[in-house]
C-alpha cells in the first residue's frame, strides 16, 4: 500500500490535466461565442413597408426631423404619419410596389404598424429632446442610419452603455462616426453636463 | 464494558460508515420529501410573491430573518466546542466535536437560504455581491446587511476547511476498509494521506492553526449578525450589549443542538463507548452558564430601557413583557434560563430524557427569543399610527421553515453515514499507546 | 286614463329588430408602434395637454383640469382660476378618473329581452327604439306621461332637456338629489321670504358655529367651505376665527372644531334658539329694539336652563358661547347638514337664520344674491308624490339620466316596487347601478369627462364640461343629448325646425351667442367661446341681495325643537351621515374611493356602526362584531366599531354603502342605514328625515372584518403633532423646539436646490383629498379589505389621526370633548436617512438636492429601510399590481409602475420635479417658485401643504419652515427631515373676557 500511493498520485495528477485541459477549452469557446454575439449588431426586424433609411436619410439627405418631428420637442422622437408620407409620396415613385403598400394604408385611412427597433424598460425614461437640444446628433445612438437599409438597434442601449457619454461628457463625441465633440455652444447648453442622478432616468 | 483497542476502535465508528438499514433509508426519504416541501413553498413565493407570508408594514422582518439569526446561532457551539475546547485541552470534547463541526457547517449552509428567501425578489441575490458589472454600481458598504455576507460566507469557509481537516485521517482509515464508490470517493477525498510523521506533524500543527483561527469567528459572525438589528434605530434593537448577548446566545442554542442530535444518534449508531454521560454533562454544565448570560442579557435589556429614560425603548420592552405578545416573551425566559438550572442537580443532568427535552425546549426558546427581537419589538415603533400588533404566520412560511430544519438533518444524516462522526485520530490519541506485537492496520 | 295599453306594447317597441352584439376595441400590442395616420394639429407624443372642465362628481360644480397625454387623460386637477375651488379638489373630484376608466362600465346598448334578460344591441338599434318610441309618443299615445328623471342640472342643459321633453304632450323633467337641502330652502322662505341657499362667508367670519353643518365634507359645497375656513383659519391674530361645531358625532367637520359639543340628536335647534334667546336678553343684540322685542316673545321658552335639559349642554356654556358668537363681528352660523335633518332641521335653519340676524350676520357673512338656486330640484315630499303616480301606473315612460332613486332613497318609499307599474324605463346611466338594472333600453351616457355640458353651480358662475378625451375609446357610449337630438329629429320632421343641431356642442354653442351678447358683445363670438372653452366657463362677481326678516318667522311654531328624546332607554337615536369619500353613494365603485381611509375612523371598504365604548360595554359588544340595528321601519347587520367620538344615546351609521348593483368594487361593503328610515317627511319642508329614527341594537356571535388602516388613537404623549396655544403665539412667545445637531456622517451638501415642504398642522382639515391625488399621480396599486387589515395598505401619503381629551372640558352627556390632530404623513426626505445607509444596494439614496431617492429597478427588497424608518412611510409590493384593463389606460406614464417585490415611497413627485426643471432648461433659466406643485399640495383645499426650494431664501416653503411653530416629527431622532410641521393651534373656546358679566 506504501507504495500504491505515489502511483495513485500520478494517475490523478494525469486525469487532472486532461480535466483542466477540457475545462479551459470549454470556457474559451463559449466566452468567444458570447462576445461575438454580443458585439455582433442584431438584425433590423422585417417591416410592413421595406422603407429604406438609406434612401432617405443617406442619399437624400432628408433631415431626420423632417419626420421624426417631435424628437427636439418631446421626450419620445415620434413617427411620421401616413399623412406625412404621402405628402411626398403622391407625386414620388407612385408606382413603386413598396409605395403602392402606402397609399394602400393611406386609401384605408389605416396607421402602419410599424415593428419596433429600439425598445427601453419601462423604468427608464429617455428624453429625445434634451439629448438633442444638447447637440448629440441622432447617430451617436441610433448608429449610421443613412447608410442602414433596414434599420437595427446599433447601441446596446444597457446603462452601462449610457453612463459612457453621461460620466464625462465633455469628452464625449457628439457624432460617433465623425468623432466630432460638443462644441463649446453646446457645453453652454449642457452637452457637457449630462447628469449622473439615477433620477434622471428612473422615477 | 470491554476494553478499547485501535483496532476496536476503527472497527466500531467505521461500522456507522456500512450500508444502511431501511431505518436510514426511510429517514432520508422522509427528509428529501420536507426538504421538497420547502421548495415548493419557495416557489409560491417567488410566484406569487412575498405577500404570501405574513409580513407587513411595520414587521417587515419576520418568521425568515428570525429562523436566519436562529441556524448562525446554532452554528456556533461547533466551533467552540471544537476549536476552543481543543485550544483548552479539554479532553472530554473528543468524541463529540465531529458532529458539532459537522453540524456547524450545516447550520450555516441552512441560514445562508434564509436571507435568500427573505429577498422580495431573490432572483437578484447577485447585486448585493460585490463584483464590477457595466452598471458601474457597487454594493452599499455601510449596510450591516452587507457586512452579513462576508461575515457569513467566511465562516462558512473556516468552518467547513476546519471540518474537512480533522477529516482527513479518518477519511484515509475508512478509505484502507471501502469498496466500490466509496473507495474511490475517500482516496480522492484523503488526498493520498499516509500517515507518515511528517504528514502527522504537518497536520497537527495545520489543525491547530485553524482551531486558532476559527475561535474568533465564533465572537465575530454573530458580533456581525447582532448589528443587523443594533445598528438601525429601532426600539428594542439599538442597543449595545447585542453583540455579547448574541453570542452567547448562539452557544446556548448550539449546545442544545448538539445534545439534541448527539443522544439519538448515539442510540442510532451505538457509540455508548465513546459518548458517555460524563460528556453530555459536560455539555448540560456549559449550557447552565450560557443560560445564565442570557437571563442576565435580558435583564439588562429592561434596565437599560428603563434607565435612559427612551420613552420610545421603555414603552417597546413594556410591550414585549405585558403587550399581546407577552406569552411568547416568558415562554422563551422560562424555556432559555430557568430550564437549565435543572442541570445543577446531577440526577437531572445525568438523565437523557431530561436532556433531551430541555435541549429541544432551548431550542424552541432560542427560536422565540429573536422572534420576540426581531417581529415583536416591530410592531411597537415609534409612531403609534402603524402600530399593528396580529400577526399571520401563513403555510408558506411554516412549509420554508420545516423544509430548512428537514435540509440540515438531511445533511447531517448523508453525512453520518458517509463520513465517521467520531473521531477515530482523537479517540485513539486517548487510548494508551498500543503494544507492538499488535498488527496495525490502516494508519495510526 | 290610458290603461288601454300595456307595458308589453311599449316593450314591442324596443325589441324589434334583430340583436347585434358589441366589439370592444382591443389595445395596440406593446411590440408594435403606431403612428397617427393624420396627426391631431399640435398633438405631440410625449406631451401632456390640459383641458379645462368642471367636475360632476357631485353638485357643488369644482372646476376641473383633465391632464391628457396620447389623447387619454392620466390625471385630473382642480382649476386654479375657478372661483369656487381655486384649484383644489376633494377626494372624489381626483377618484372621477376611475369613473372614466371604470372597467364596469356598460359597454354599449342593452335591451330588455321579452324573457326579461339583458341583451346588447347596436346604437342603430337602439336608436331605432327609441324612434320608434317617439313616433308612437307623438302620434298614436298623445296622452301618455313622459318624464325624465335627472341630477342636478342647470343652465343650457337644463333648457335643453326641458324644451326636449316638452315635445310630448305631457311631458316632465324632474331633477333629483339625494341631498336636496330642504330644510335649509324651507328655513330660508319663512326667515327671509326667499328659497335660495346663499353663499356663506365663512373666511371673513370670526366666530363661526355650525349646527350639523359637516362643510368640511359634503355640506352644499365643501371644498369652496374648506378654502374659505382655512383662509379664515390663517388670521392669527387675537381674535382669530374660533370654530364651534354642534353634533352628536365628531364628525370630521366636528374634529376641526376648537370645541365640540356633543348636544343631543335633535336638540341643535333649541341650542341655537337658547343663542338668540341669550343674546337678547344680554342685549348684545344688533337690532331696533322693538324688533328685538319680537323676536324675544318668539324664543321666550327658550332660556339656557330648557336648552341644558333638551341638549345636554350646560347653560353656562350656552352663555358663554352666546356672548362669543355675539361679540364676534361678524360671526356665521350654520345650519343644518344631512346628519341633523330630523324633524326638527327647518326649526333649527329658521333658528340659525335668526341667530344670524340678531348678530347682524346677515347681508354680511350670510349673502343672498351670491347663493344657488335648488327650486327646481325635487323636494322628498315632491318625489314621494311622484312615485304615488307612479305607483297608480300614471307614468308610462321614465327617462334615467344620472339619478339613481332606486339605491338613495330609503326602500320604505317603495320607488323600486312603483317603478315596476312604470310602462317603458330607459336610463342614460353609463354603469349598470341599481335603477338602471331595472331599466328595458339602456343607453350609455358618456362620463362627464367624455362629454358637453353647462353648469350652473351658483349665481355668477356659467361652468362648461367638455370631453377630454374622446368618448368611445373602450365602451360604446354616446352622449345622452347627443342620442335624443338625433332621435326626435328622425321622429318628428316637424321638429327638425327646434332642433336644428347636429349634437349637444353645436346646440350648447349656440345658447351661448346670448350669454355673448349680454356679456362680451365688444368680442367675436368665435373668439369669446374658444377662450370660455378654454377658462372652463365664465363667471363674474354678482352683487348680493340684501334680505329683510319676514313676518312669517313670527308665524312660525318651534315645537319640534322641543321634541327632543331626552328619557334614557333602550332605544338609540340613529345617526345617519355622510363622509367626505362616499358622500352619497355615487362613487362606491371607484376602488381608491373604497381604500382611502374614513377619515375619522380610518375604516376601509365597509359600512360600521359606530358606538361608544360604553355603550358597547353594556351590550357586550366588542369591535368588529356583527351587530343587528333594527328600527320600526327595517333593519340590518352590520359590523360595530367602538369609538369615543360618538353619544352614549346615538348609533351612528355612514351612508354610501349597500350598493347591490354597481359593479364589482361597490359590492359587498356592508348595507346602508337608508333602509331604517321611515316613509314620512318633515313636516314644513319635505325633506327627507335623515334624522330623528329610534333604533335598538343587538349583537349576533359574528364577528366580520372591519379593514382600519390605523388601530391606535392615542400619541402616548410622544408629542408626534404638536400645539401652541393662541394666546403664545400672539405675546410672540413661541421657540422652535430644540433639536440634536450632531452627526457621525458628513453633511450633505445641497448646490443649487434643496427640496422641502412645510405642512401646517393648524390648516390642514384630514380631508384625504391629498391621499387620493397622491395614489393617482403616483400609480399607487389598491389592494382590498383583507390586506389592509393585513397592513398591506400602499399609500404613499396617510392622515395619522390621534385624539386626547380637550384641555379644561367638561364632559357633555357623558362624552368627554376630544382634541383631534390630523397628521399627513410622506416620506420625510431626510437628510440623515435611515433608510439610506442600511440599503445593501443603494436603491435609495440621498440625491444633491435633498430628495431621497427610491430607485425601484434597483430593489432587491430586504425591507430592511422600511424597518429602520421611524416614520414608517415606506409602502413594499407584496403582490403585482392589478389593474384590470381599462383602468390601466389612466396610469401616469411618467412614474414606473411598481413591480412585486420592490419598494415604493413618496418621492416629492419627482417626475413633476424633472419637468419643471426640464422646462426651465428649455428656457434658460432656473425653477421659479411654486412651479413645482405636488400632487397632495396640488389638491390641498386647505393649501396646508407647501412645496419649494429650501436654499431660496424668499420661497414660500423657507419662510414657512423657518415659522416659530415649525417643528420636526421625531426631530430628536436627529433625522433632518426636508418636512417642516407648523404646529396646530390651540383656540380655547368659549374664552371668558374676564370682567364680563354672565
Amino acid at each position: 500500500m506504501t507504495q500504491t500511493a505515489p502511483r495513485r498520485r500520478r494517475k490523478l495528477t494525469l486525469r487532472a490535466k486532461l480535466l483542466l485541459a477540457a475545462v479551459a477549452l470549454a470556457l474559451a469557446a463559449t466566452t468567444t461565442i458570447g462576445l461575438l454575439t454580443e458585439f455582433a449588431p442584431p438584425p433590423g426586424p422585417e417591416q410592413p413597408i421595406a422603407f429604406s433609411h438609406r434612401v432617405h436619410a443617406g442619399v437624400n439627405q432628408i433631415d431626420c426631423l423632417f419626420c421624426h418631428t417631435a424628437a427636439e420637442r418631446s421626450t419620445s422622437a415620434g413617427l411620421p404619419s401616413v399623412e406625412r408620407c404621402m405628402a411626398c409620396h403622391q407625386y414620388i415613385a407612385v408606382r413603386r410596389p413598396e409605395i403602392r403598400k402606402l397609399a394602400d394604408f393611406w386609401e384605408k385611412q389605416q396607421p402602419i404598424p410599424w415593428v419596433r427597433v429600439h425598445r427601453l424598460p419601462d423604468y427608464v425614461y429617455f428624453s429625445h429632446k434634451r439629448h438633442v437640444r444638447a447637440g448629440v446628433e441622432c447617430q451617436t445612438c441610433h448608429g449610421p442610419v443613412q447608410q442602414m437599409e433596414v434599420v437595427y438597434q446599433y447601441a446596446p442601449l444597457t446603462m452601462g452603455w449610457c453612463l459612457q457619454c453621461h460620466q464625462q461628457p465633455a469628452a464625449t463625441p457628439v457624432n460617433v462616426i465623425t468623432g466630432r465633440t460638443a462644441s463649446p455652444a453646446e457645453m453652454a447648453r449642457g452637452a457637457s453636463r449630462a447628469p449622473l442622478d439615477c433620477v434622471t432616468c428612473h422615477k | 464494558m470491554p476494553e478499547l483497542t485501535y483496532s476496536r476502535v476503527n472497527r466500531d465508528i467505521l461500522r456507522t460508515l456500512e450500508t444502511p438499514g431501511r431505518a436510514y433509508w426511510i429517514a432520508v426519504a422522509l427528509l428529501a420529501a420536507g426538504v421538497a416541501l420547502g421548495g415548493y413553498c419557495w416557489g409560491t413565493q417567488i410566484q406569487t410573491g412575498m405577500g404570501v407570508s405574513g409580513k407587513f408594514i411595520p414587521t417587515a422582518w419576520f418568521a425568515y430573518i428570525t429562523t436566519f439569526v436562529f441556524w448562525v446561532g446554532i452554528a456556533h457551539s461547533g466551533t467552540l466546542i471544537s476549536a476552543i475546547l481543543f485550544l483548552f485541552r479539554a479532553r472530554w470534547r473528543t468524541p463529540v466535536y465531529r458532529s458539532a463541526e459537522a453540524m456547524t457547517v450545516f447550520a450555516v449552509m441552512t441560514a445562508g437560504l434564509f436571507p435568500l428567501i427573505h429577498l422580495g425578489r431573490a432572483w437578484q441575490f447577485y447585486w448585493l455581491l460585490p463584483y464590477p458589472n457595466e452598471r458601474q454600481l457597487w454594493p452599499n458598504f455601510r449596510s450591516p446587511l452587507l457586512w452579513d455576507v462576508f461575515a457569513v460566507t467566511t465562516y462558512f469557509t473556516v468552518s467547513a476547511m476546519f471540518l474537512y481537516l480533522g477529516l482527513i485521517p479518518d477519511i484515509a482509515a475508512a478509505r484502507d476498509r471501502a469498496t466500490g464508490w466509496r473507495r474511490r470517493l475517500y482516496r480522492l477525498a484523503s488526498l493520498g494521506w499516509r500517515g507518515t510523521d511528517t504528514e502527522w506533524t504537518h497536520y497537527s500543527s495545520a489543525y491547530m492553526f485553524f482551531a486558532a483561527f476559527a475561535t474568533p469567528l465564533v465572537v465575530s459572525v454573530h458580533s456581525v449578525v447582532s448589528w443587523d438589528f443594533t445598528m438601525s434605530i429601532v426600539p428594542g434593537w439599538h442597543s449595545t450589549i447585542f453583540a455579547p448577548y448574541f453570542v452567547a446566545g448562539a452557544i446556548h442554542s448550539g449546545l442544545a443542538m448538539v445534545i439534541t442530535l448527539l443522544i439519538p444518534l448515539r442510540r442510532l449508531f451505538r457509540l455508548e463507548q465513546f459518548l458517555e454521560t460524563l460528556h453530555f454533562e459536560q455539555l448540560a454544565r456549559l449550557m447552565i452558564v450560557t443560560g445564565l448570560i442570557v437571563g442576565y442579557a435580558y435583564g439588562v435589556e429592561f434596565f437599560v430601557a428603563w434607565y435612559s429614560g427612551n420613552p420610545f425603548e421603555l414603552s417597546t420592552f413594556l410591550d414585549r413583557a405585558f403587550g399581546p405578545h407577552g406569552d411568547l416573551f416568558w415562554a422563551m425566559v422560562v424555556f432559555n434560563c430557568g430550564l437549565p438550572l435543572l442541570f445543577f442537580a446531577p440526577r437531572l443532568r445525568r438523565n437523557y430524557a431530561v436532556l433531551l427535552t430541555v435541549s429541544v425546549l432551548v431550542n424552541v426558546g432560542m427560536w422565540l427569543e429573536r422572534f420576540v427581537i426581531i417581529a415583536v419589538s416591530l410592531t411597537n415603533d415609534y409612531l403609534p399610527a402603524i402600530w399593528r400588533k396580529t400577526f399571520h404566520f401563513t403555510w408558506v412560511e411554516a412549509g420554508i421553515l420545516f423544509g430548512s430544519l428537514c435540509w440540515f438533518l438531511l445533511l447531517f444524516f448523508l453525512f453520518a453515514k458517509i463520513f465517521p462522526t467520531v473521531s477515530i485520530t482523537e479517540v485513539k490519541e486517548a487510548l494508551p499507546e498500543p503494544k507492538r506485537t499488535v498488527t496495525v492496520e490502516g494508519n495510526a | 286614463m290610458n290603461d288601454a295599453f300595456n307595458r308589453r306594447e311599449f316593450l314591442k317597441l324596443v325589441t324589434i329588430a334583430s340583436t347585434g352584439t358589441l366589439a370592444a376595441c382591443s389595445p395596440a400590442p406593446p411590440q408594435k408602434v403606431i403612428p397617427y395616420v393624420i396627426p391631431p394639429e399640435d398633438v405631440v407624443p410625449g406631451l401632456s395637454y390640459w383641458f379645462k372642465t368642471t367636475c360632476r362628481e357631485c353638485p357643488a360644480g369644482c372646476g376641473m383640469m383633465a391632464r391628457t397625454r396620447e389623447g387619454r387623460v392620466v390625471k385630473v386637477e382642480g382649476n386654479p382660476e375657478h372661483p369656487i375651488n381655486r384649484g383644489a379638489l376633494c377626494a372624489r373630484g381626483q377618484a372621477a378618473l376611475q369613473g372614466l376608466y371604470n372597467p364596469d362600465r356598460i359597454a354599449g346598448p342593452l335591451r330588455r329581452t321579452p324573457e326579461g334578460r339583458l341583451e346588447p344591441i347596436t346604437w342603430e338599434q337602439a336608436e331605432d327604439a327609441l324612434v320608434a318610441l317617439f313616433r308612437f309618443l307623438r302620434q298614436e299615445r298623445r296622452n301618455a306621461t313622459v318624464a325624465l328623471l335627472t341630477e342636478r342640472i342647470s343652465g343650457a342643459t337644463e333648457k335643453f332637456f326641458r324644451d326636449l321633453f316638452a315635445v310630448f304632450p305631457a311631458g316632465q323633467v324632474i331633477q333629483y338629489e339625494p341631498f336636496a337641502y330642504e330644510a335649509l330652502r324651507a328655513g330660508n322662505r319663512i326667515a327671509f321670504g326667499t328659497s335660495e341657499i346663499p353663499h356663506y362667508d365663512i373666511a371673513a367670519a370670526r366666530m363661526l358655529v355650525s349646527f350639523g353643518a359637516d362643510f368640511l365634507e359634503t355640506w352644499l359645497s365643501n371644498v369652496e367651505c374648506a378654502r374659505a375656513f382655512a383662509d379664515a383659519r390663517r388670521r392669527h391674530e387675537r381674535d382669530a376665527m374660533r370654530f364651534v361645531a354642534v353634533e352628536p358625532r365628531l364628525s370630521l367637520t366636528a374634529a376641526n372644531a376648537d370645541a365640540w359639543l356633543p348636544a343631543r340628536p335633535g336638540s341643535e335647534a333649541a341650542l341655537a334658539l337658547a343663542l338668540v334667546y341669550e343674546i337678547l336678553r344680554s342685549g348684545r343684540a344688533r337690532l331696533s329694539s322693538t324688533e328685538a322685542a319680537r323676536i324675544g316673545q318668539l324664543v321666550a321658552n327658550f332660556d339656557a336652563e330648557t336648552a341644558e335639559r333638551l341638549t345636554d349642554v350646560p347653560a353656562e356654556t350656552i352663555r358663554a358661547l352666546a356672548r362669543e358668537f355675539a361679540t364676534a363681528d361678524p360671526g356665521l352660523a350654520l345650519g343644518p347638514g344631512v346628519a341633523a335633518s330630523g324633524p326638527a332641521a327647518t326649526a333649527l335653519q329658521v333658528a340659525v337664520n335668526l341667530l344670524n340676524y340678531v348678530c347682524g350676520n346677515v347681508n354680511r357673512t350670510v349673502q343672498f344674491g351670491r347663493g344657488s338656486n335648488w327650486d327646481r330640484v325635487a323636494t322628498h315630499a315632491e318625489m314621494l308624490e311622484f312615485i304615488e303616480r307612479m305607483r297608480a301606473g300614471r307614468v308610462d315612460v321614465l327617462f334615467f339620466h344620472h339619478a339613481n332613486p332606486v339605491y338613495a332613497l330609503p326602500p320604505t318609499a317603495g320607488f323600486a316596487r312603483a317603478l315596476q307599474r312604470v310602462r317603458l324605463k330607459v336610463s342614460f346611466s353609463p354603469f349598470l347601478d341599481e335603477t338602471t338594472a331595472q331599466c328595458d333600453l339602456i343607453l350609455p351616457d358618456h362620463t362627464p369627462l367624455e362629454r358637453w355640458e353647462e353648469y350652473q353651480p351658483r349665481a355668477g358662475i356659467r361652468a362648461l364640461v367638455q370631453p377630454t378625451m374622446a368618448g368611445g375609446f373602450h365602451f360604446q357610449s354616446r352622449q345622452a343629448a347627443d342620442v335624443l337630438l338625433r332621435v326626435v329629429r328622425r321622429a318628428d320632421a316637424t321638429l327638425s325646425r327646434p332642433f336644428p343641431f347636429e349634437n349637444f356642442r353645436a346646440y350648447l354653442e349656440n345658447e351661448w351667442r346670448a350669454v355673448h351678447r349680454a356679456v362680451a358683445p365688444e368680442q367675436s363670438f368665435a373668439e369669446f367661446w374658444r377662450s370660455a372653452v378654454e377658462a372652463g366657463g365664465i363667471w363674474r362677481e354678482v352683487p348680493l341681495r340684501p334680505v329683510r326678516l319676514s313676518d312669517a318667522v313670527f308665524r312660525f311654531d318651534f315645537s319640534p325643537a322641543l321634541a327632543v328624546h331626552t328619557e334614557r332607554d333602550e332605544s338609540f337615536a340613529l345617526l345617519v351621515f355622510p363622509t367626505a369619500e362616499r358622500f352619497d353613494g355615487r362613487g362606491a365603485n371607484r376602488p381608491w374611493l373604497q381604500e382611502t381611509p374614513d377619515a375619522m375612523t380610518k375604516i376601509v371598504w365597509s359600512a360600521w356602526a359606530e358606538l361608544h365604548p360604553e355603550t358597547a360595554r353594556r351590550y357586550g359588544v366588542s369591535e368588529g362584531d356583527l351587530l343587528k340595528v333594527s328600527s320600526p321601519h327595517g333593519e340590518i347587520q352590520l359590523p360595530a366599531h367602538l369609538t369615543p367620538t360618538v353619544r352614549l344615546d346615538t348609533v351612528a351609521i355612514p351612508l354610501g354603502q349597500g350598493h347591490t348593483s354597481f359593479g364589482r368594487w361597490a359590492a359587498d361593503c356592508g348595507p346602508t342605514p337608508l333602509a331604517l328610515l321611515s316613509a314620512d317627511v318633515e313636516a314644513t319642508s319635505g325633506g327627507l328625515l335623515y334624522g330623528g329614527t329610534r333604533v335598538r341594537i343587538a349583537r349576533l356571535p359574528v364577528r366580520r372584518l372591519l379593514a382600519r388602516t390605523q388601530l391606535e388613537t392615542s400619541q402616548h404623549e410622544r408629542e408626534i403633532a404638536r400645539v401652541v396655544p393662541l394666546a403664545e403665539l400672539v405675546a410672540g412667545s413661541v421657540r422652535r423646539d430644540p433639536e440634536p445637531r450632531l452627526s457621525l456622517y458628513p453633511e450633505h451638501t445641497h448646490d443649487g436646490h434643496r427640496w422641502g415642504m412645510a405642512i401646517d398642522l393648524d390648516a390642514c382639515i384630514g380631508c384625504n383629498a391629498c391621499v387620493v391625488a397622491c395614489s393617482i399621480e403616483n400609480n399607487v396599486p389598491w389592494v382590498g379589505a383583507l390586506q389592509v387589515d393585513r397592513g398591506r395598505h400602499m399609500t404613499w401619503m396617510r392622515i395619522d389621526r390621534y385624539w386626547e381629551p380637550a384641555p379644561e372640558a367638561q364632559p357633555i352627556g357623558g362624552v368627554t370633548p376630544l382634541e383631534t390632530h390630523f397628521l399627513p404623513m410622506l416620506c420625510q426626505h431626510c437628510d440623515h436617512a435611515p433608510c439610506e445607509s442600511v440599503c445593501p444596494v443603494y436603491a435609495t439614496y440621498h440625491n444633491h438636492e435633498g430628495l431621497n431617492v427610491q430607485v425601484y429597478n434597483r430593489c432587491v427588497g430586504t425591507r430592511y429601510c422600511s424597518n429602520n424608518c421611524p416614520y414608517k412611510v415606506r409602502r413594499f409590493h407584496w403582490f403585482d399590481d392589478q389593474w384590470p384593463w381599462p383602468l390601466a389606460l389612466g396610469l401616469n406614464p411618467d412614474v414606473t409602475a411598481r413591480t412585486k417585490g420592490v419598494m415604493g415611497k413618496c418621492t416629492f413627485c419627482v417626475q413633476r420635479i424633472r419637468a419643471a426643471k426640464d422646462q426651465a432648461k428649455d428656457e434658460n433659466r432656473t425653477v421659479r417658485d411654486g412651479e413645482i406643485i405636488p400632487a397632495c399640495a396640488q389638491t390641498c383645499p386647505a393649501d396646508a401643504i407647501v412645496f419649494g426650494d429650501l436654499n431660496d431664501p424668499n420661497s414660500r416653503v423657507r419662510q414657512l419652515s423657518d415659522s416659530p411653530r415649525g417643528y420636526h416629527v421625531l426631530g430628536e431622532l436627529n433625522t433632518r427631515p426636508a418636512i417642516t410641521y407648523l404646529k396646530k393651534i390651540r383656540r380655547s373656546v368659549p374664552d371668558r373676557h374676564p370682567g364680563e358679566d354672565g
